[in-house]
């Protein structure tokens, strides 16, 4: 049946089984490919997008569940001035190695900072435990959130 | 004919022709075809490797596939590197798979690096040679007298230039020298290799850019999936293959043999996401 969603700021009409969940919808349908498929069980983080502003696990959450609410993903995320923030400090650190976690890494990290503008070591670990990156990047995320969090371009390596 | 050639001589032999083609954003691409040099072999044809454009940038192309080791950006620093330009004037690009272009296109066992480490770097070398050929050609000088940096010759006796660019045609229609004659950097010339260098694709991969294999689609795709027997070296003893193949969109289901694994699998097409226990289901989308 059809569902309407709100995506990056533009409404989309979609007519899928209400039990799909949203992350094959926003890859299949929207063709939105930066959400990623991991694990399937909401404990890998690839998945993320905002719901309302709060990070989700994407692979677990029926479509159904999902209409009517403002959804952010990663290729909406650079719209907001945190989001570009955390992209630039991403880069700048140079975080990633393969890339398939970070758009959900991302996503984690700026509903970190929407809530907390400046979380602690141990905040930003908690916020950020639910996000898996076989590439072990944890240590580079970490320094890019708190590159984002003082919004200044830092050395280049 | 066979004979290395250096500096490389004007041929009129009809198998070696310029090749000029419009491409996005304007200008012309300029490719080296030259299959008629069989002591260039393996890498007959740089431009496979290379393409270059009249205002001097520089595709290279990463005949390895990326799957986050960083072949990506790897492969084509070894070819800029010999080429002597900028890796800043340098875009690249992945190969399609081609075996008939290219040699040993695989991941696997850390090798890219230790394979491909002098083979690539021959090829920039290799380029480099004729677009100084053919600067120094059209000067009347000797190549030998001839310099290179950042995707310029110089012939500083005469205070000439020539970017790569801007001769690039005239070098197309010049011999390539057997890639075993061609002279390499001594590794402290070196500008790219040894240096930290950003993975190419990062400022689109932060923007969640479609560059994965499960981000690929193409018309009438079909999705499989298949759910391995829960026990090592199990055997599938049944399966309700009849209602799956009946689910919507399913094109098919049936048990894999894989070996002592016995797998179930189904392909098709629908919006069905509920697995049935033991039984992949695939959806179109």
């Amino acid at each position: 049946m059809p569902y309407e969603l709100h995506v990056n700021g533009r409404d989309h009409l979609v007519d899928v089984d209400g039990d799909t969940p949203l992350l094959w919808v926003l890859r299949d349908t929207l063709n939105l490919k930066g959400a990623k498929f991991s694990c399937g069980e909401g404990m890998c983080g690839a998945c993320i997008v905002h719901i309302d502003g709060r990070p989700v696990h994407t692979c677990r959450l029926k479509v159904s569940a999902a209409a009517g609410s403002r959804i952010t993903t990663i290729e909406g995320i650079g719209s907001t001035e945190l989001g570009a923030r955390l992209q630039k400090a991403w880069l700048e650190v140079d975080v990633l190695q393969c890339g398939y976690c970070q758009p959900g890494q991302i996503m984690s990290a700026a509903a970190l900072l929407q809530r907390n503008p400046s979380p602690s070591d141990d905040e930003i670990t908690a916020a950020m435990d639910g996000n898996i990156c076989r590439c072990g990047t944890y240590l580079r995320i970490r320094e890019a959130i708190k590159r984002a969090v003082r919004g200044t371009s830092g050395r280049e390596t | 004919m066979d004979r290395p050639l250096n500096p490389p001589e004007l041929v009129s032999s009809r198998r070696t022709f310029l090749k000029t083609a419009a491409i996005a954003g304007g200008g012309l691409l300029v490719t080296f075809s030259l299959s008629g040099c069989s002591r260039a072999a393996p890498a007959s044809r740089l431009d496979a490797f290379v393409r270059i454009t009249p205002d001097n940038t520089f595709t290279i192309v990463a005949k390895n596939p990326e799957i986050g080791q960083g072949v990506k950006t790897m492969l084509p620093m070894l070819i800029a590197e010999e080429l002597d330009v900028d890796w800043s004037q340098v875009r690249t690009e992945q190969a399609d798979f081609d075996p008939v272009l290219y040699e040993g296109q695989f991941a696997g066992g850390s090798m890219a690096t230790p394979l491909n480490f002098e083979p690539m770097r021959r090829i920039g070398a290799a380029m480099r040679q004729v677009l100084v050929a053919a600067a120094a050609k059209s000067w009347g000088v000797s190549a030998s007298d001839c310099t290179t940096a950042s995707g310029v010759v110089h012939h500083v006796a005469s205070h000439r230039s020539a970017t790569y660019g801007s001769v690039a045609t005239a070098a197309a229609s010049l011999r390539v020298p057997a890639l075993a004659s061609v002279k390499l950097k001594d590794p402290k010339q070196f500008r790219i290799i040894g240096k930290t260098t950003r993975n190419v694709d990062a400022p689109r991969l932060v923007q969640g850019a479609p560059l994965f294999g499960i981000d690929v689609a193409v018309p009438g795709m079909l999705y499989a999936v298949f759910q391995k027997c829960p026990v090592f070296g199990g055997r599938v003893e049944k399966a309700n293959l009849d209602t799956v193949r009946k689910m919507p969109g399913v094109r098919h289901a049936f048990v894999v043999e894989a070996g002592s694994r016995q797998t179930f699998a189904a392909e098709g097409s629908s919006q069905s996401t509920e697995l049935m226990p033991g039984v992949a289901i695939v959806a179109e989308s």
